[in-house]
C-alpha cells in the first residue's frame, strides 16, 4: 500500500527546522530578557505562546469536527475531531507544564494555589481536562451513538475554548494579555520574530502530526474492517 | 490513552515539586521593628530590610490602641507607593501592606522607603519616618526553571512523534501482511 507522504514530509521538515531557528533565536541570538524578574526563564515564552495557541486551534478543530459530524455523520470530520483532541492534550500539556515552571520563575509563591485562584489557569487546566475525558470517552467500541455522543461532548470546546482565552481580560488573573492591547504595538521587535516563528513551527508540527495520527486510524479502519470481513 | 494517563502524572507530579509555601506574618518572621507614636500610642512597624526580587514583601503594622482614623502612606523612593487605612476606634489592630516581588527589577541598595502618616480628615500629616533597605537580586536560579521548560516540550514533541512513527510502521506492516 503506497501512501502519498511528499507534502507532509516537507512540512514536518518545515516545522522541525523552524523549532530549531526558534530554538537558536530565542537563546542564543536574543540575550537574557530585561525586565522581568526571571529574564532567562523567559524564553520559554516563545514556545509556551505558540503551544497554547496550537492548542486552542487543536480543539477548535475538535469542535469544528464534531459539529460537521453532528450536522452529516460525515466519517472524515469524526476522524479529525478525535485525532485534533489528542494532539490538542499534547500541545496542552507543553503550554500547562511550561507555563507553570516560567510560572515559578517569574511570580515566585505558590503554584497550587495560583492554579485554584486565577482563572486563566484554572479554566484551561478544566478545558484540558475536559479532553482528557473526551478521549477516554473514545476508547469504547466506535459506534454511531457513541460517535455522536463525543461529538457532542467535544462541541463544550465551543464556550471552554474562548472561556480559557479571555479568561485574562474579563475574570480575575495575572496573565498577561498581549493581543488586542497596546502592548501588542510596543512588543520589542526581536520577540515579535521569534514569537511569529514560534507559532509558525508548531501549527506546521501540528497539521504534520494531524496527518500521521490520521493516517493511523485509517490504517485501524482498514484492519478492522478486513478482519471483520474474514470472520 | 496511555500517553494521555502518562502526561496527567507527569503534570501532577509537579504538585508536590511546587511546595506550598505561606508568607510569614509573624512578629519573628520579620528582621525590622520600628515604631512611631501616634497620639501616645506606638505604632510597631514590622518589615524586612532586604527586599528579594521575585518574592513578596510586606509591611506588617500594629498598634493597641486607636482612636482616629489615619492613613498610612508607603513610598519607595522611585515612586512606586501603596497606602493603607487605619480605622478609629479600634484596639489590638493588625494590617500590612504587600509590594509583588517584581515591584524592583534590578538591585538597589540604601534605598529609601518613606511611611507618611496623614488624618483621614483633612489629610494633614502627622509624622514620617524613611526606613532604608537593600534590594536583592537571586542569582541565575530561573536557568533551573528554563532548562526544566525546555525538557518539556522536547521530550513531549519527540516521545509523541516517536509514538507515531511507530505505531504507523507497526499498522503499515500488519495491512501488508493482511493484503498478502
Amino acid at each position: 500500500m503506497k501512501y502519498k507522504i511528499e507534502w507532509r514530509e516537507t512540512v514536518g521538515f518545515l516545522g522541525f527546522f523552524l523549532i530549531f531557528a526558534t530554538l537558536y533565536f530565542s537563546l542564543i541570538y536574543t540575550g537574557p530578557a530585561k525586565f522581568f524578574t526571571a529574564p532567562n526563564a523567559q524564553k520559554l515564552f516563545f514556545f509556551h505562546v505558540p503551544s497554547g495557541l496550537v492548542t486552542y486551534l487543536a480543539f477548535l478543530m475538535v469542535v469544528g469536527g464534531s459539529a460537521f459530524y453532528l450536522y452529516n455523520q460525515s466519517y472524515y470530520a469524526d476522524r479529525i475531531a478525535k485525532c485534533s483532541a489528542e494532539l490538542g492534550i499534547v500541545f496542552g500539556f507543553m503550554s500547562l507544564a511550561s507555563g507553570t515552571l516560567w510560572m515559578k520563575a517569574e511570580w515566585g509563591g505558590d503554584i497550587f494555589s495560583r492554579f485554584l485562584t486565577d482563572m486563566r489557569l484554572a479554566t484551561t487546566l478544566a478545558m484540558w481536562l475536559l479532553y482528557i475525558a473526551y478521549l477516554v470517552y473514545r476508547r469504547q467500541p466506535e459506534t454511531s451513538i457513541v460517535k455522536s455522543n463525543a461529538a457532542v461532548f467535544g462541541m463544550s470546546g465551543l464556550i471552554m475554548v474562548p472561556l480559557s482565552y479571555l479568561s485574562s481580560r474579563f475574570l480575575r488573573s495575572h496573565h498577561p494579555v498581549i493581543v488586542g492591547t497596546a502592548e501588542q504595538d510596543s512588543l520589542d521587535p526581536s520577540l515579535r520574530i521569534g514569537l511569529y516563528m514560534g507559532i509558525l513551527a508548531f501549527t506546521l508540527l501540528y497539521f504534520f502530526l494531524l496527518n500521521i495520527r490520521m493516517q493511523i486510524e485509517e490504517l485501524d479502519k482498514i484492519i478492522f474492517s478486513r478482519k471483520m470481513g474474514d470472520l | 490513552m496511555r500517553i494521555g494517563l502518562i502526561l496527567i502524572c507527569i503534570l501532577f507530579s509537579f504538585v508536590p515539586f511546587t511546595a506550598a509555601e505561606q508568607y510569614c506574618h509573624d512578629d519573628n518572621c520579620f528582621t525590622n521593628l520600628d515604631s512611631i507614636n501616634l497620639n501616645g500610642e506606638d505604632l510597631q512597624i514590622y518589615y524586612n530590610s532586604l527586599f528579594t526580587i521575585g518574592e513578596n514583601w510586606f509591611v506588617v503594622f500594629h498598634i493597641i490602641n486607636i482612636e482616629d482614623d489615619y492613613n498610612l502612606e508607603l513610598i519607595f523612593e522611585d515612586g512606586n507607593s501603596k497606602s493603607l487605612a487605619l480605622p478609629g476606634g479600634s484596639s489590638n489592630y493588625t494590617d500590612s501592606v504587600s509590594f509583588s516581588g517584581s515591584t524592583f527589577m534590578s538591585e538597589k541598595f540604601n534605598f529609601n522607603l518613606e511611611l507618611r502618616i496623614t488624618q483621614s480628615q483633612g489629610g494633614e500629616i502627622i509624622a514620617n519616618t524613611t526606613f532604608k533597605i537593600d534590594i536583592n537580586k537571586p542569582s541565575d536560579d530561573d536557568m533551573f526553571y528554563l532548562w526544566g521548560g525546555m525538557t518539556i516540550f522536547w521530550v513531549a514533541i519527540g516521545s509523541y512523534t516517536l509514538y507515531l512513527s511507530s505505531k504507523f510502521r507497526e499498522l503499515s506492516n500488519k495491512v501488508e501482511r493482511i493484503e498478502k
